[in-house]
C-alpha cells in the first residue's frame, strides 16, 4: 500500500471484502475494478444519470460520487447480490462463441453449481422487456428495489418520480414502467 | 435420448443476463499485462501545432510511451482513417480542427497515471481564424478546415465529391419538374427557414476499445457497430491484409450511430502497437461529447401553391455542419436531400443538400439520419403553409400526402405506403377532433400539432451475410455480424433462423460476433439489420437444407430426388439398405424415415454444415437524385397536445403518440421497444437537447447541462402504434429511427398551434418561446453577418 492508498473492510452484497485502494477512488472504481463487480458502471461520472446506482443500506447512492473510503461501515448492494447463488460466470462464458480468448477475469460472487435464480424484480424486468441495451439496468432495478422496500404499492406517478434519476437513453421508460408494475404485483402475491 | 433440463431461447439467456448486469460489453475485456491510455486534446478550434514536448509526460514513473505525430508520419503507417474521405488523421498532424483534436495519447500502467501524464504533455500551438457556421464555412475566403480535401483517399467517390479549396465536402441535388414554371403558376408563395441544433449522441456506453497485438496479428475488442468496417480501416493503418486483424463486439450499451465507422480504434491499436502491450482506451463522458455528434443543420424551404392548396413547386436548402472531419456528411446531404420535400404530391421539386466542413467537432451517423433536421423544416413549414390557406393542417394534409402509385421527388413510383392512415391513426389517438382541453391557468394555452414523415431504408446499395451452421452434436448456429446495439438482434437472428428451418427456437444458439466466425455485414445501422437478416437467413436455410439432402442422398444411398427437409429432419425413402442397417427407431411398414439433422451429418461424416445467404439492395440515383432511392420505404405519423406558460415560455406536454409502419413484426416487444424509443428520443430533441458552444467551446459537456429526457419528461399519455401488414409474409420495415424524426415538429406544431406564432428552432426551450412571442414568430436569422446563404461559385440550380 502506498502513502496515498487506503485500507478499506467493504461489505458487499453480504460479504466482506479487504481492499487497498487510493483514497480519491470511488465506491465505482472499486466495486468495477477491483471487485469486478460489472453491473455497476460509468454513465456521466457527475451523479446525473444513475447507471452507477448501488444501494447504501437500502438507499439508492451513485458510487461515481462517493468515495469509497465513505462507503465503509455500510452495507453496498449491487445487482449481483440479488437472487439466490450465482453462477453468473457461468452464464457469461456461455454466451461466447467457441474459441473466444473471452474473458480472462469474470469473477462471480459465489458459485455453487446451481442455475441462476431471478430476483422477483429482475424477473418483472424480463417479462415486460424492461431494457434494450440494458447498461442503465442494474441501476433501475436497485432504484426499484429501494422504491418498492419503501412503497410497496406505489402509484404510477410515485414510481416516476422516484425513477426520475435513472436515465435510459434507450428510451425504455414505457417497458419499465411496466416492469415495476408488474414486481409489484410479483412482490405482492 | 437422456432427459436434459429445457434449453431456454437465445432471448431467454440473453435477458438473463441483461438483468443480472453480466452481458459483455467491451469495458469487461482485461487481459494480462493490459495498460490505459488516455488522449491529449487541444483546446483550440483551429490551431497550427508547432511544437509537441512528451518528455515530461514520458518521465512519469508508470508511463509506457506517449503517441505523437511523429510516431506515425515516418512512413511505416498510413496515419489516416475516414467513413468516406480518409481525412481523419490517428493524432493530429498539422494542425488541430476543433476544440478536442486529439493531439496526442499517452500509455500507462493505471487510468489514474495515464490521466496525470496527459496533462503533462506540452504542445505549442499558433491559433489560425476558425469558421463555426456552416454557411459562412461556404462563404468565399472562408478559413479552410482542410486546405484540399480531393487529396485524401476517397472510398465512397461515386456518392461525395468534395470541392478542392473550399470547404465543402458534398452538394446533392434533386431535380423534378420544372420549378420555376411551378412558381410561376403558384398562387401564394411562402418561404421560411428552420434550424436544429448539434446533438450529442449521449449512449450510456461511452467508446470502449482494447486492442492486442500478438506478432502480426491484433484482435480488437471494442464497442462499435460496424466489425467488419473497423477491420478493414485499421488493416489499412498498417497495411496489413483485413485477415490479420480480429474484431471482436460483445453487446453495445447504445449507439444510435455513435459508434458506426471507426472511432477510437485506429488509435487505439496505434497505440498497442508503440506500447508493445495491450492497450484499453475508454472516453470519458466529455470527450464523448467532442468525438461524435449529430449534424447542426439550417433549411430554407420555398412552396408554391394554387388557392385550392395543391402544391405546385416546392425547393428546399438544406446545409449540415460536418464538423471538423468528413466521416459520412457527404452521404449524410444526399440521404437528407432526398427526402427534403416530404411525404407529399409535388410535380416539382428542387433540392439543394450541402455539407461542409467548419471548426465544430465532428458530425457522425445519429438515429434518424439527416431526416430528422429537413422534417423538422418540411413539417413545420406545410403547418405554417396551411394556416396561411385557412386550411387545417390535419385535412391540408390529407389533401396533399403522397398515396399508393404516386411519385414521390425521385420520380420513383410509391408503392405499400400509408401516410393518410398513420396520421388518421395519430390523430385519433391524440383526440384531434375533440374539443382541446382547457389551459390549466390563464396565463397558459393550449395546442395540438400533427406530422407525417418519409424516410429511406439507409445505407443504400447494402449487403448482409448471413450463416446457418448445423453441428454434429445438434446445435444450430445463427451466424451474424449484426451487433445488439440495444434492439434485440439476436433473438430476431434466432426466430428468423428457426422460422426459416421449421424448428424451434430454442434450438439456436447466436454467437457474439467475431470477423473470424460471423460473416461479413456492413454494418449494424440504417434500421435494416432485422430486414436484412430475414432475407438473409431464409436463403441462408434453402441452402443448408439443399446440402443436407446432398449428404443424406449419399449416406443413405438414395437419390437426391426423393431426400426432402421438413422441420429440422431430413426425411429418406426406406428401400434402401443402409438406412435398414442404421434405422433403429424403424416404424413399422413405413415408406420413409425422418433423421434428425444430427444424425445425417454423423452418417455421412461430417462435422458441421454451413448454409450461407445474403441479402443486398442495388439501387442509386442518378446526378438530378432521380432513380430509386429507396428499396422501401418508412413511414410515420406523430401527434401532440401542449400547454405553455405565455409567461414563463415553459411547454407541457400533455399527449405524444406515435405511429410507426412496421411491416412484419419479428417480435412484438423489442419492436415496441425500438418504437417507444424513438418517441423518447424525439421527444428529448424536441424539449432540451442542444450542444451549445461559445464560438469552438462547447460549454455544455455533461449530462447536468445538457439534458435528456427523464421520467418525468413524458406525458402520461404517451402512445404509441405499431402499424402492421395483414399479410403474414409482409416485408419487414425497420422500426430503429424510423418514429424518431415524425416528434419534434409534431410538438412544435402543437406549440405553435397553443401560442399562435411560428417557431423555427428546436430545442423549444422557455427562452425560444419568449423570443418567438416576442418577435412575432419572426424567426431565426441566416447568420450574424446577413450574408447570403447560397455558396460561392455553385449554380443555383434551374429553380
Amino acid at each position: 500500500m502506498t502513502a496515498d492508498e487506503v485500507a478499506l473492510t467493504l461489505r458487499v452484497n453480504g460479504a466482506e471484502h479487504q481492499i487497498n485502494a487510493p483514497t480519491h477512488h470511488t465506491l465505482l472504481e472499486v466495486l468495477r475494478d477491483q471487485l469486478k463487480l460489472r453491473s455497476v458502471r460509468e454513465g456521466c461520472g457527475i451523479g446525473m444519470c444513475g447507471a452507477c446506482t448501488v444501494l447504501l443500506d437500502g438507499r439508492p447512492s451513485s458510487a461515481c460520487l462517493t468515495l469509497a473510503a465513505m462507503a465503509e461501515g455500510r452495507d453496498i448492494l449491487t445487482v449481483e447480490g440479488l437472487g439466490d447463488s450465482a453462477n453468473l460466470a457461468e452464464m457469461a462464458l456461455a454466451a461466447l462463441p467457441p474459441g473466444d480468448p473471452g474473458f480472462p477475469q469474470i469473477h462471480a460472487a459465489a458459485d455453487d453449481g446451481k442455475p441462476h435464480k431471478l430476483d422477483p424484480i429482475q424477473e418483472a424486468y424480463v417479462a415486460k422487456t424492461g431494457f434494450q441495451c440494458s447498461y442503465c439496468t442494474p441501476g433501475f432495478i436497485l432504484s426499484t428495489k429501494a422504491l418498492l422496500a419503501e412503497n410497496p404499492d406505489a402509484s404510477d406517478e410515485e414510481i416516476r418520480e422516484y425513477l426520475a434519476g435513472n436515465l435510459c437513453r434507450c428510451g425504455s421508460y414505457v417497458k419499465i414502467l411496466d416492469s415495476v408494475r408488474e414486481a409489484i404485483t410479483r412482490l405482492r402475491g | 435420448m437422456q432427459s436434459s433440463p429445457p434449453r431456454p431461447r437465445q432471448s431467454q439467456i440473453d435477458a438473463d443476463l441483461k438483468v443480472t448486469g453480466q452481458v459483455l460489453y467491451a469495458m469487461n475485456v482485461e487481459l494480462p499485462g493490459m495498460a490505459y491510455a488516455k488522449c491529449v486534446r487541444s483546446p483550440y478550434a483551429h490551431a497550427r501545432i508547432v511544437r509537441i514536448d512528451a518528455s515530461r509526460a514520458e518521465a512519469l514513473p508508470g508511463v509506457v510511451c506517449v503517441l505523437t505525430r511523429d510516431d506515425i508520419t515516418d512512413g511505416r503507417l498510413f496515419p489516416y482513417y475516414g467513413a468516406a474521405l480518409k481525412d481523419q488523421p490517428i493524432v493530429a498532424i498539422d494542425k488541430s480542427r476543433h476544440v478536442g483534436d486529439v493531439v496526442a495519447a499517452v500509455v500507462a500502467e493505471t487510468p489514474d497515471i495515464a490521466s496525470a501524464a496527459a496533462d503533462l504533455v506540452e504542445v505549442e500551438y499558433e491559433e489560425l481564424s476558425a469558421v463555426f457556421d456552416v454557411i459562412e464555412a461556404l462563404q468565399p475566403n472562408a478559413p479552410l478546415v482542410h486546405e484540399d480535401a480531393s487529396i485524401y483517399q476517397n472510398i465512397a467517390a461515386a456518392l461525395v465529391q468534395p470541392e478542392p479549396g473550399t470547404n465543402l465536402i458534398n452538394h446533392m441535388k434533386v431535380r423534378r419538374g420544372d420549378v420555376d414554371r411551378g412558381f410561376a403558376e403558384a398562387d401564394v408563395i411562402y418561404e421560411d427557414e428552420y434550424s436544429s441544433p448539434a446533438l450529442h449522441h449521449c449512449s450510456m456506453e461511452p467508446h470502449v476499445t482494447v486492442a492486442q497485438w500478438d506478432d502480426e496479428e491484433l484482435t480488437i475488442w471494442s464497442a462499435t457497430q460496424m466489425p467488419y468496417f473497423v477491420r478493414q480501416q485499421v488493416a489499412d493503418v498498417f497495411r496489413i491484409p483485413p485477415a490479420q486483424v480480429h474484431v471482436h463486439v460483445y453487446t453495445c450499451g447504445g449507439g444510435y450511430g455513435a459508434k458506426t465507422y471507426a472511432r477510437m480504434e485506429p488509435l487505439t491499436a496505434v497505440l498497442a502497437w508503440k506500447a508493445k502491450r495491450p492497450v484499453r482506451l475508454t472516453l470519458a463522458r466529455a470527450e464523448e461529447f467532442v468525438t461524435t455528434t449529430k449534424h447542426e443543420a439550417r433549411v430554407r424551404i420555398k412552396s408554391g401553391v394554387k388557392n385550392d392548396g395543391t402544391i405546385l413547386a416546392r425547393r428546399v436548402e438544406v446545409y449540415y455542419n460536418a464538423g471538423a472531419y468528413g466521416d459520412r456528411s457527404g452521404t449524410i446531404a444526399r440521404s437528407g436531400g432526398i427526402g427534403a420535400a416530404g411525404p407529399y404530391r409535388i410535380p416539382n421539386v428542387s433540392v439543394d443538400a450541402y455539407a461542409a466542413y467548419t471548426n465544430r467537432p465532428n458530425a457522425v451517423p445519429f438515429r434518424g439520419l439527416a431526416v430528422s433536421q429537413v422534417a423538422w423544416a418540411y413539417e413545420r413549414h406545410t403547418d405554417e403553409l396551411a394556416r396561411r390557406l385557412g386550411r387545417d393542417p390535419l385535412e391540408y394534409r390529407r389533401a396533399n400526402l403522397l398515396v399508393e402509385g404516386d411519385r414521390f421527388a425521385t420520380g420513383e413510383q410509391l408503392h405499400d405506403i400509408h401516410f393518410i392512415e398513420l396520421m388518421d391513426d395519430a390523430a385519433r389517438a391524440i383526440g384531434y377532433d375533440d374539443p382541446l382541453p382547457a389551459p390549466s391557468s390563464p396565463d397558459k394555452v393550449v395546442g395540438r400539432g400533427i406530422t407525417a414523415l418519409i424516410k429511406h431504408m439507409g445505407s443504400n446499395p447494402a449487403t448482409t451475410t448471413l450463416e446457418i451452421r448445423v453441428e454434429a452434436d445438434g446445435e444450430v448456429l445463427g451466424l451474424s455480424s449484426t451487433i445488439d446495439i440495444g434492439q434485440g438482434s439476436r433473438l430476431v437472428i434466432a426466430r428468423e433462423v428457426a422460422r426459416s428451418m421449421g424448428i424451434p427456437e430454442e434450438r439456436i444458439r447466436v454467437p457474439y460476433v467475431e470477423t473470424d466466425v460471423t460473416p461479413p455485414d456492413q454494418g449494424t445501422s440504417s434500421s435494416r439489420s432485422s430486414f436484412f437478416n430475414a432475407l438473409a437467413a431464409k436463403e441462408a436455410a434453402v441452402d443448408v437444407q439443399t446440402q443436407l439432402i446432398q449428404l443424406a442422398a449419399k449416406a443413405y444411398e438414395v437419390p437426391e430426388s426423393e431426400v426432402r427437409y421438413e422441420a429440422g429432419q431430413v426425411v429418406v425413402p426406406m428401400a434402401s439398405a443402409r438406412v435398414q442397417a442404421t434405422g433403429s427407431d424403424v416404424e413399422p411398414s413405413p415408406a420413409t424415415h425422418a433423421f434428425e439433422m444430427a444424425e445425417v451429418l454423423r452418417a455421412a461424416g461430417v462435422a458441421s454444415v454451413t448454409g450461407a445467404g445474403g441479402f443486398r439492395t442495388e439501387i442509386g440515383v442518378d446526378e438530378l437524385g432521380q432513380g430509386k432511392a429507396s428499396h422501401h420505404w418508412h413511414q410515420a405519423a406523430a401527434g401532440a397536445v401542449v400547454e405553455v406558460d405565455k409567461e414563463t415560455g415553459k411547454v407541457t406536454l400533455l399527449k405524444l403518440h406515435l405511429t410507426t409502419h412496421a411491416g412484419r413484426v419479428i417480435d412484438r416487444a423489442n419492436a415496441e421497444l425500438q418504437n417507444e424509443g424513438c418517441a423518447a428520443m424525439g421527444l428529448s430533441q424536441a424539449m432540451f437537447e442542444e450542444m451549445r458552444f461559445d464560438g469552438g467551446r462547447l460549454i455544455n459537456p455533461n449530462l447536468s447541462d445538457y439534458n435528456i429526457a427523464s421520467f418525468l419528461d413524458f406525458p402520461l399519455a404517451f402512445t404509441t402504434t405499431l402499424a402492421e401488414s395483414e399479410d403474414p409474409d409482409a416485408e419487414v420495415h425497420g422500426l430503429g429511427e424510423t418514429g424518431l424524426p415524425a416528434v419534434p415538429p409534431a410538438i412544435g406544431n402543437a406549440v405553435r398551434d397553443a401560442i399562435g406564432v411560428r417557431v423555427s428552432e428546436i430545442p423549444l426551450t422557455p427562452e425560444r418561446i419568449i423570443a418567438a412571442l416576442e418577435q412575432g414568430g419572426a424567426g431565426v436569422s441566416w447568420n450574424a453577418t446577413g450574408l447570403s446563404p447560397l455558396p460561392l461559385g455553385l449554380p443555383l440550380g434551374e429553380g
